[in-house]
């Protein structure tokens, strides 16, 4: 069944979270924002709340607005699931029949099926207890009444729900109790007469191991002794009996064990492999498992898959996530992930005035054009830039080059406040600004005064939303961050990368306006090299100009004040 | 359990081997048509995992002996099986479905006309239109209310029928429903009224109903009224659909209530009906079969084709028919003693019946004076006897714990009981301190006044039990075991609630039940018993429906009595003369074992001529005193 709507009131860090799921929904956000807590939110709803009795939540699950407060006097926490159709009579029939007969399945204004599930818990004061509870409601919101206590579970077996969190053990996966490799190793497949055949052969290899192998005779003819010391029935002709191999079935299939070869082509047991291949065994493991025997529409929560993979096998992983099958609600922290994912199955959990929110990507309404652009310039190359609190956008790769090291020099870590510096001339300024609005980055601009800057300023004014100015928008009254610096005191730097070819093409006296831009159009093939002078200068004290300096500050503020 | 269709004689087979299509099943009374009924609900459920049957009955009575039936054969619950009243399942699709006709799913019912005509009082104060004309006689209102609400009228301008010409009517009417919706309270024509409308404007909703429940069974398909048909017809719309009816049109005696004979004949028309008949009787003996098909030969609007009754059951030694006719009325009660006596009949297993209550009431003061207890049932929708009323009461306050109408009658309750009064707005004003509760508040005030041990045990019980935690199960299973008052009506109620409540249980299972489901489904139900211990009971005809007995008194037939004066007032063919044929077969074919059948030569002073029924049986009649 589709799961199409989660919200979340009260649980944990989250206060209210209204999350819109599609077939794959990929939740990206920094460590802490709840990307975790809305995992377990779903899994609270679809496995753990089995009746009104007792409390499954645990005291810090409950949403503690402040550091003095108690669970007991915390709001109650509470869980909304809404499945849908996506489109009237999408649902397999027999499915809808026995949803309608149980009583909880409702009907949209337009035609489409639902079913919502809420589940609950609270502090009850008179028995100084948590309790939980659950209900089923129309769309209004109403508690449906008159369902049987069974109802739930009955509605559990017609969702499948799986859970991979993070931690991929393959030992204890592998196992012949591991949920989903167990079944693989059921021998009800198997017909009476083919397992009979089966063990007549393991019996037989048993025999040839036994006989040929004298260490075992001596085994036998010593147990043999047993008898000489107690009586034991049958004369004790078969008393004592060696088993080299399994010899039911049964036993043979538990010990199955999944060897992956080494690349010297040993086989070596999946739980001594590394982690990451173990992480990506289990995947594949669970993978096949869903497969094979899962029926119907499955959702599946899945934890940072990246875990321990290396940047080019995360990469690939999302080929093998693709292929697992139902709906999937993916968690991960891995930029390298998001550049196989869909645009429109991102999701950027983040907090914002305390509350955590939830931007979709699909929400963000791109032109075909800046959505090529998108794909290209962030997406594929740059996904980790979506991870960010605060973007600090410059022009070209000096920007970027300097900011950062502008801002460690200042004594600001801007990686710690989330902001990463992203050139935008390559694309479209716009297109920059849409994305973060759309999925509730905030920016800054730092931007030059030749004819693009000019362009650059007119878009940012149009998408200032109330936003200050003189805030977000910082403009060097140069035509490029080389004369800027130049005319802001690191001109020596720019005047010792001249040599005497490139001296003639400065044809105006220093102090003239076109002084700076004469030299920096000189020695335009140093840069890079320059830039990095400048910020040996700054290290060594020389002072930072304000217009850096602000941009700086201000974008650290942005990034620290979520 | 293997289903054995062995016992069944090949028409009942026929019927119980049936599988889809629409099928209409003529059965006679006493002919098996539950087991057959029952058999191929259980046939089609275990050969299907994926079937599901919805069988609609007129009683509650007869849900519950079905679900028994097929639980038994299932050797479980049979969860794909739903059985239950039409307003039953009106409240079912109401509950899940009903907020698109307005309707939130913790609706309660508004079972007893006071609450009614409260309701009703409400309405035709804001009316907007001329009110004068409205009857003052507020109860005739409601029988004109349920008599729209049985013939699916739905507030238009024009009615045919009872409300005709009647200009304030669609606006009383509309209002009435209005009010309804906005207390979110329904009563029975309520019910049919909302789930009508909803499975017939929501696409959406009628699919999945259909969806749900693919085969649907309607016993005593005779009783239904318009209403119910139309929801029927919902439920079972589309070619071919798997509907299965069993009828029998000799037996349509609710008229009153909107059946009619003309609907059966839609109904074959409507749905293409193939037919199966089931003439066959396993009740009565041969020689009441013999009158039964004697008399109903006489009418005229039944089905072409109806068979005559086939009698199964052998001859029996014992007398099976006394024909007499008395000087007055008295004459004729005081036989009924006399007769029992001088057989040494089992009490229990007699029966009076009559058209009319005034001479079952005087059969029962004739059977009082021979120290023969006499039982007359009459519908009763609330229980009586102080502690049961008051407890019944608590649960309903329990249900709606700001609801001042249920604190009110906890109050009367209590003072019925214990003498001790507590003032609601006394109640009112301390449960505003604290969150509005009601029932705590109530609590708090009883049990802060002097009480006896017993009834302050029963306030901590029900403190416990009621007010913190909702096990109203657990409370009323230890409130049954205490006597309050020294009071046989209690214990007698006690006992019925109790069977009611079995009956409950086994139509939702325990773990359905909450409170909610429990009070809509009790209020639902007569807290009437069937039969008190050692009984004769006293029944209409109309309350003799379904049931049989050994020995049957059937009195009053004469002309003005049975057939009514009204209906010999109509004319020899008109349809109110056939209703009263049927409803004189309905009343010989309860017959197991004896018929007494009697009439007297004069009635409240005045002279009558034998019914023209007995002569259509084939009674012979001396001139008197030839």
């Amino acid at each position: 069944m589709e799961l199409r709507r989660l919200e979340i009131k009260d649980f944990r860090g989250i206060t209210s979270l209204d999350l819109e799921l599609k077939e794959t929904t990929v939740l990206i956000g920094e460590n802490n924002t709840g990307k975790t807590a809305v995992l377990d939110a779903l899994r609270f709803a679809l496995r753990d709340v089995r009746t009104r009795r007792g409390c499954v939540f645990e005291e810090y699950d409950f949403h503690l607005p402040t550091a003095t407060a108690e669970p007991s006097t915390a709001p109650p926490i509470s869980i909304r699931l809404t499945f849908r159709e996506d489109a009237p009579g999408q649902w397999d029939e027999q499915q809808a029949a026995r949803l309608n007969r149980v009583g909880i399945l409702q009907v949209g204004a337009d035609g489409r099926s639902l079913v919502i599930l809420r589940v609950s818990a609270r502090f009850n004061k008179d028995t100084q207890d948590f309790i939980q509870d659950w209900e089923f409601q129309n769309a209004e919101g109403d508690a449906l009444t008159g369902l049987s206590e069974a109802v739930l579970g009955i509605f559990r077996n017609e969702v499948s729900y799986y859970y991979l969190s993070a931690l991929r053990d393959a030992t204890r996966q592998f196992d012949s109790r591991g949920a989903f490799w167990r079944p693989f190793l059921k021998e009800s497949q198997l017909t009476p007469a083919k397992r009979q055949e089966i063990e007549s052969k393991l019996s037989e290899v048993n025999d040839l191991i036994v006989s040929s192998h004298t260490s075992f005779s001596q085994v036998v003819s010593r147990l043999k002794d047993i008898q000489n010391v107690v009586s034991v029935a049958n004369d004790g002709e078969d008393i004592v009996s060696v088993e080299a191999v399994p010899g039911r079935i049964f036993d043979m299939l538990s010990k199955a064990a999944v060897n992956l070869n080494a690349t010297t082509g040993a086989k070596i047991p999946v739980g001594r492999h590394g982690e990451g291949t173990q992480s990506l065994a289990v995947l594949t493991l669970f993978n096949a498992y869903l497969q094979a025997w899962n029926e119907g529409h499955p959702i599946v929560a899945l934890e940072e898959p990246e875990a321990h993979l290396h940047p080019s096998a995360v990469r690939a992983l999302w080929q093998l996530l693709e292929r697992i099958p139902g709906q999937k609600i993916v968690s991960t922290h891995s930029g390298d992930l998001l550049s196989e994912v869909p645009r429109t199955s991102v999701v950027r959990l983040a907090r914002k005035g305390g509350n955590l929110k939830a931007w979709s990507v699909s929400a963000v309404n791109l032109t075909d054009q800046q959505t090529r652009q998108f794909n290209f310039h962030i997406r594929h190359t740059r996904g980790e830039l979506l991870f960010a609190r605060c973007w600090l956008l410059g022009e070209g790769e000096t920007e970027v080059t300097l900011l950062p090291e502008v801002a460690r020099i200042l004594g600001f870590n801007l990686e710690r406040y989330g902001v990463r510096c992203v050139p935008f001339r390559q694309a479209d300024i716009g297109l920059f600004l849409a994305v973060a609005d759309g999925i509730g980055i905030p920016w800054v601009v730092i931007t030059d005064n030749d004819q693009e800057g000019q362009r650059t300023i007119q878009k940012v004014r149009n998408i200032l939303n109330g936003r200050n100015e003189k805030r977000v928008l910082q403009v060097m009254q140069e035509r490029n961050i080389e004369e800027y610096l130049c005319a802001k005191g690191f001109g020596d730097i720019y005047e010792k990368f001249l040599n005497d070819t490139t001296r003639q093409q400065v044809g105006v006296e220093k102090g003239h306006e076109d002084y700076w831009p004469q030299v920096t159009k000189a020695v335009g093939k140093y840069k890079i090299a320059a830039i990095h002078d400048v910020l040996h200068e700054m290290r060594n004290g020389r002072p930072v100009p304000r217009l850096l300096k602000k941009a700086v500050v201000i974008a650290a503020n942005l990034g620290k004040i979520q | 359990m293997n289903l054995n269709f062995d016992t069944l004689n090949t028409n009942q087979k026929s019927a119980a081997k049936w599988k889809d299509g629409p099928l209409l099943v003529l059965a006679g009374p006493g002919s098996g048509k539950t087991l057959v009924l029952t058999l191929r609900a259980a046939r089609i459920l275990q050969n299907d995992p994926d079937a599901s049957i919805l069988a609609l009955t007129f009683t509650t009575k007869a849900a519950d002996e079905m679900r028994q039936r097929l639980d038994t054969f299932m050797g479980g619950r049979a969860d794909r099986a739903r059985l239950c009243t039409f307003h039953s399942f009106a409240g079912d699709i109401l509950r899940q479905h009903g907020s698109h006709v307005g309707i939130q799913p913790d609706f309660s019912l508004l079972a007893n006309d006071g609450d009614r005509l409260a309701v009703l009082e409400q309405v035709i104060g804001s009316l907007k239109c001329d009110t004068s004309t409205i009857p003052t006689d507020r109860k005739s209102l409601l029988v004109l209310l349920d008599h729209l609400f049985a013939e699916s009228y739905n507030g238009e301008r024009e009615i045919s029928g009872v409300g005709g010409r009647r200009s304030w009517v669609p606006s009383l009417f509309n209002a009435y429903c209005k009010a309804l919706q906005k207390s979110n309270r329904l009563d029975f024509g309520g019910l049919l009224h909302f789930a009508r409308m909803l499975l017939s404007t929501n696409t959406g909703v009628a699919r999945l109903t259909k969806l749900a429940w693919q085969y649907i069974c309607v016993d005593e398909f005779q009783d239904t009224n318009r209403a119910q048909y139309d929801l029927l017809a919902l439920l079972a719309a589309g070619e071919r659909p798997n509907l299965f009816v069993v009828a029998d049109e000799d037996q349509i005696i609710y008229q009153w209530n909107g059946a009619s004979p003309e609907r059966l004949l839609a109904l074959r028309f409507d749905f293409g009906m193939e037919v199966v008949q089931l003439p066959e009787n396993f009740r009565c003996p041969p020689i009441i079969i013999q009158l039964a098909n004697n008399l109903i030969v006489h009418n005229q609007t039944r089905s072409s084709g109806k068979e005559p009754l086939v009698a199964q059951k052998p001859m029996s030694k014992s007398s099976t028919l006394i024909a007499e006719v008395f000087n007055d009325e008295d004459e004729e009660a005081e036989n009924i003693p006399a007769v029992i006596r001088k057989y040494g009949w089992n009490h229990e297993e007699c029966v009076v019946i009559a058209r009319s209550t005034k001479l079952l009431e005087r059969a029962a003061r004739a059977l009082a004076r021979q120290q023969i207890t006499p039982y007359i049932t009459k519908r009763k929708t609330e229980f009586e006897s102080a502690a049961v009323h008051w407890m019944y009461a608590m649960l309903r306050l329990a249900n709606g714990r700001h609801d001042r109408g249920f604190l009110r009658s906890v109050c009367v309750a209590w003072k019925a009981l214990t003498g001790l009064l507590i003032e609601t707005e006394e109640v009112e004003a301390n449960a505003a301190l604290d969150g509005g509760d009601f029932l705590r508040a109530w609590v708090r005030a009883a049990s802060s006044e002097a009480l006896s041990n017993s009834h302050k045990e029963l306030l901590s019980h029900v403190s416990g039990a009621l007010v913190e935690r909702l096990a109203f199960l657990e409370l009323l299973e230890w409130f049954w075991t205490k006597r309050w008052m020294d009071d046989e009506a209690e214990q007698e109620e006690v006992r019925i609630w109790r069977e009611l409540h079995t009956g409950l249980l086994r139509e939702h299972a325990l773990d359905n039940l909450t409170l909610h489901l429990y009070l809509q489904e009790m209020d639902l139900k007569s807290k009437a018993p069937m039969q008190l211990p050692g009984s004769v009971r006293c029944l209409t005809v109309q309350g003799s429906k379904g049931l049989e007995f050994k020995h049957v008194f059937l009195l009053g037939m004469a002309e003005g009595m049975f057939p009514s004066y009204q209906a010999v007032k109509k004319g020899p063919k008109s349809q109110e003369m056939e209703e009263e044929r049927r409803i004189c077969f309905v009343a010989i074919t309860r017959t197991e074992e004896t018929l007494n059948i009697s009439c007297a030569r004069s009635y409240n002073g005045y002279r009558k001529e034998p019914s023209r029924f007995l002569k259509e049986m084939g009674f012979k009649f001396k001139k008197p005193g030839g």
